[in-house]
């Protein structure tokens, strides 16, 4: 029996244009253009309980309006969503002590005031025993090292550590569905690790079900076996992480700058898959074990190489060619075929 | 603020040596304000619900103030030395009044010292009061046109007679009363949004500022129907020169001479508390950009 | 009994709110004093203007001095605690526009009372004291002073009046969220209220109509004085009480409907 269960979910918003200049706000002042967007389009999938799954996307593909609509905040325009047999926007007293919305860059702890008088303010909200409430506390506090924290001010805190704190007052009522959008944006690198390993522990351990939105290669590889990539409202891909590295993650970026104009494309494509070329420069996609004697190939030819880079193909990147035309074949509905 | 020093005199002399050149530099100067004032007006327009329910806010403190003055004087027709008629005009002339005084632009100024946004002032070739006042001159002209709307409206409504001076040296002088009294007022408004520079917190200090202003100007009563010693205090602190003012010498009750020396009042005022601002405003960016610490 | 639970949960959660708030105006003390102090000056101004008034004549609108006073007096118990509990309101279109409110929707805890109850002011609570005093202190110079039926019945109109402007708080909410330009109604009904620091006497019939119907500040904080003048019959305070219910019940209607235009609209 999946815990989240969604069919044929779809969701639409309106919006106002405005034109440009003084004269479209007078004209704006009394009566406006609507348009509609349609944010989510006839997306399913389900998940099983203890999954760990990633949701992939470019900006404004529907990621946090799916996060939102599973935690009852938005509702459906079309569609069947069930998550631990309740539906979200009916925002039931029973579901809602059952999961915990986290979202990066958007705090819910008090600015002027330590995290502790916040998580107390949860416990009260979600109604936790006193004994319950100190226990979770100081598994955290050791998890998390927070320790020394809890009772400085939030507002003096760093962006890591209110980070923790915030996944402390999200997860102190024990919840068994977690869904975090973007939590390690803007942190550091050795913030990032600490959070991603914190996520991994507490899946292991509670065999939380959680759903995870992220930019980062390095929290979807380390931490998600499975990834949903979404894309204008639609899904393009649920599966295997491996299976998607595979395909697209196997290559380095050869970027070779040139110092003359007249390299033609047939001198470059000897050496591997062109996926750009401009007159100065030329971007090659090339296998990781065969991308260093490439280089080297590339260096001791006749080309007037100026300089050479080689690129990690970021997961970013990894979206874009996948929504790109020069990489693999759509079917039908946009969703990647198997090459 | 541009402090003419000998160097900056040499410049301009130079600059006036140099012919058409110059005007075209003023010109595109100039420019950069004029388009900051047409963005102005956009951003008041485009929070369209704002600016409405702003106006009504105007009108409903009218209207209390209109039906208050109008009981006390039903019976006699006067009271504390005004006629209905003044009054009335003095309700209603402050709400015009303070859509050319008084000015919401400089009260910006604090969120964006502390919210940092200020350090891009810092970094554009732009003079931030004189950016300040561009912006404030937008939103006072927007909020004139619907004064004066408003003003002819309730008048009409509510079949008031408003006193129309027209004795032009009055009006010369009422004139004048009023560009001091938004200069004055700038001057306050703007050195109360520095004090951002050195807390956080600007929203409670502006607020007991704004209140005191509200009585202190005679926007809410004419400062004279208070108790004589009450009267005289506020009547010389500069706060009075800003509402009560300029309405007395529209009303005639200052006359022509009375009118000259609340204006000379002003512009002591004025002469006073300029440096004092431009004091305030070097050491809040002194502090703001970590110089001499 | 589960009600009892319920009831006690969010007192709970309210006495923990309201301990966050304190905690966060200490930290805000300059903030939180300067406007106490604007408060005060504001009160002190209107009383000053009133006594003023007074010197000039011995009657507005047919009212003495202390009965207008009380008028005022009556106004300021009103306003001030509702400012003091319902407070939450001012932060809440910022919370909308900066997403929490999204949080707040996702826990287990009424979303009205909780944006309601964010931010307590124990200022407020304290200038109440002052307050109460004098009213007490006028009641005693009425030409008329009043018996303790009287007080009483005053008493429960102010409960009235504090629920009518709960409603108008209520309904505030609601369309802080319908419309997110909306950064004025909750001013819109501060600056209405400030009609009620007068007797009604004073405005004409229609504005009277106006503000004791339509937008029902009168109701709410002149009534209770004027059963305190002896000024008021029986059917009038049934009326207001009956109102009080019906608007409140209106305002909460409000608020559905505008909880299910957020759910519907995205950020």
């Amino acid at each position: 029996m999946p815990i989240i269960e969604v069919r044929n979910l779809s969701r639409n918003y309106e919006y106002y244009r405005k034109r440009p200049g003084i004269e479209g706000s007078l004209r704006g002042l009394f009566r406006r253009e609507k348009l509609i967007a349609e944010a989510v389009k006839d997306v399913s999938f389900s998940i099983e309980e203890g999954e760990l799954v990633g949701f992939l996307g470019p900006n404004g593909a529907g990621k946090t309006t799916t996060l939102k609509i599973l935690s009852g905040i938005l509702f459906p325009s079309a569609g069947d969503v069930r998550v631990l047999g309740h539906i979200p926007f009916r925002r039931q007293a029973t579901y809602q002590k059952q999961f915990a919305l986290v979202m990066g860059q958007k705090n819910q702890l008090w600015w002027d005031l330590p995290p502790r008088e916040s998580f107390v303010l949860n416990k009260e909200i979600y109604e936790i025993s006193d004994s319950d409430f100190k226990r979770s506390l100081d598994e955290f506090c050791e998890l998390l090292d927070i320790g020394g924290i809890l009772d400085v001010p939030v507002r003096k805190l760093s962006l890591g550590q209110r980070m923790k704190c915030e996944l402390v007052t999200a997860l102190i009522h024990r919840p068994k569905v977690l869904f975090l959008d973007e939590p390690t944006i803007g942190l550091d690198v050795v913030a990032q690790k600490n959070i991603r390993d914190f996520i991994k522990k507490y899946n292991d351990e509670k065999k939380t079900t959680i759903i995870l939105t992220s930019h980062y290669m390095e929290d979807i590889s380390r931490l998600c076996r499975r990834v949903i990539i979404i894309d204008l409202g639609k899904i393009i891909y649920d599966g295997p992480l491996e299976e998607l590295v595979r395909r697209y993650a196997q290559h380095k970026l050869l970027i070779i700058y040139f110092s003359a104009g007249n390299v033609k494309i047939q001198d470059i494509e000897r050496y591997g898959e062109v996926a750009a070329i401009e007159t100065e420069k030329a971007v090659l996609r090339i296998s990781r074990d065969r991308v260093k004697e490439t280089a080297s190939a590339v260096l001791s030819s006749n080309l007037p190489v100026d300089d050479i880079l080689i690129n990690e193909v970021e997961i970013d990147d990894v979206i874009r060619a996948i929504f790109s035309n020069t990489a693999a074949p759509r079917g039908g509905n946009g969703s990647l075929l198997p090459k | 603020m541009k402090i003419v020093t000998a160097r900056h005199g040499f410049m301009l002399k130079s600059a006036r040596r140099r012919g058409p050149n110059r005007k075209m530099m003023i010109a595109s100067g100039m420019r950069k304000y004029w388009v900051i004032f047409k963005i102005s007006w956009q951003k008041e327009l485009e929070y369209r619900f704002n600016f409405f329910l702003g106006r009504l806010r105007n009108i409903i403190v009218m209207l209390l103030l209109y039906y208050v003055w109008y009981t006390v004087t039903k019976k006699s027709g006067k009271f504390a030395g005004y006629s209905q008629i003044e009054l009335i005009t003095y309700v209603f002339g402050i709400n015009i009044l303070r859509a050319i005084i008084f000015g919401a632009q400089s009260k910006q100024v604090a969120s964006d010292i502390n919210d940092g946004s200020f350090s891009a002032y810092l970094i554009m070739p732009i003079n931030h009061f004189t950016r300040t006042f561009s912006a404030e001159f937008a939103q006072r002209s927007l909020s004139l046109v619907t004064a004066l709307a408003e003003v002819i409206l309730f008048s009409s409504f509510l079949k008031v007679n408003l006193i129309f001076q027209r004795d032009a040296a009055i009006l010369a002088l009422f004139s004048l009363s009023i560009a001091l009294a938004s200069v004055l007022y700038f001057l306050f408004s703007y050195a109360m949004s520095l004090l951002a520079f050195w807390s956080r917190e600007a929203m409670g200090p502006r607020f007991l500022f704004d209140w005191f202003l509200e009585f202190a100007s005679g926007a809410y009563f004419p400062i004279d129907i208070l108790s004589p010693a009450l009267a005289s205090i506020f009547g010389i602190l500069p706060f009075a020169s800003i509402m009560y003012l300029p309405m007395q010498i529209y009303l005639g009750r200052t006359g022509v001479r009375g009118a000259w020396q609340g204006i000379a009042l002003q512009s002591v005022w004025i002469v006073v508390f300029f440096p004092m601002v431009l004091w305030v405003w070097r050491r809040g960016l002194n502090k703001y950009t970590g110089e001499g610490i | 009994m589960e009600m009892i639970a319920l009831i006690k949960k969010y007192i709970r959660i309210w006495k923990q709110l309201s301990s966050l708030a304190i905690g966060s105006s200490w930290s805000n003390r300059i903030d939180s004093a300067a406007y106490l102090a604007g408060k005060l000056i504001r009160f002190g101004f209107f009383l000053l203007l009133i006594i003023s008034l007074f010197s000039f004549t011995d009657n507005l609108a047919g009212y003495s001095q202390y009965e207008v006073i009380l008028f005022f007096l009556t106004f300021n118990l009103i306003d001030v605690s509702a400012q003091a509990l319902f407070r939450g309101i001012y932060a809440f279109r910022a919370d909308i526009q900066r997403g929490n409110f999204d949080f707040v929707l996702s826990k287990p805890v009424n979303p009205l009372f909780y944006s309601l109850s964010r931010m307590t002011d124990i200022l407020d609570i304290i200038f109440l004291a002052p307050i109460i005093v004098l009213i007490v202190f006028v009641m005693g110079k009425l030409p008329k002073p009043p018996d303790t039926v009287h007080v009483f019945l005053y008493s429960v109109l102010i409960v009235a009046g504090m629920i009518i402007i709960l409603g108008i708080h209520i309904i505030s909410a609601g369309v802080a969220i319908w419309k997110i330009e909306s950064e004025n109604f909750i001013w819109l009904y501060r600056e209405a209220m400030t009609i009620g620091r007068f007797p009604p006497e004073v405005y004409s019939p229609t504005v009277r109509l106006f503000f004791t119907f339509a937008v029902p500040i009168l109701i709410a904080v002149a009534f209770p004085v004027k059963i305190l003048l002896y000024a008021l019959d029986w059917r009038w305070m049934m009326f207001t009480m009956l109102y009080a219910v019906a608007f409140f019940g209106f305002s909460l209607i409000v608020w559905k409907a505008s909880l299910k235009v957020y759910s519907s609209a995205s950020s």
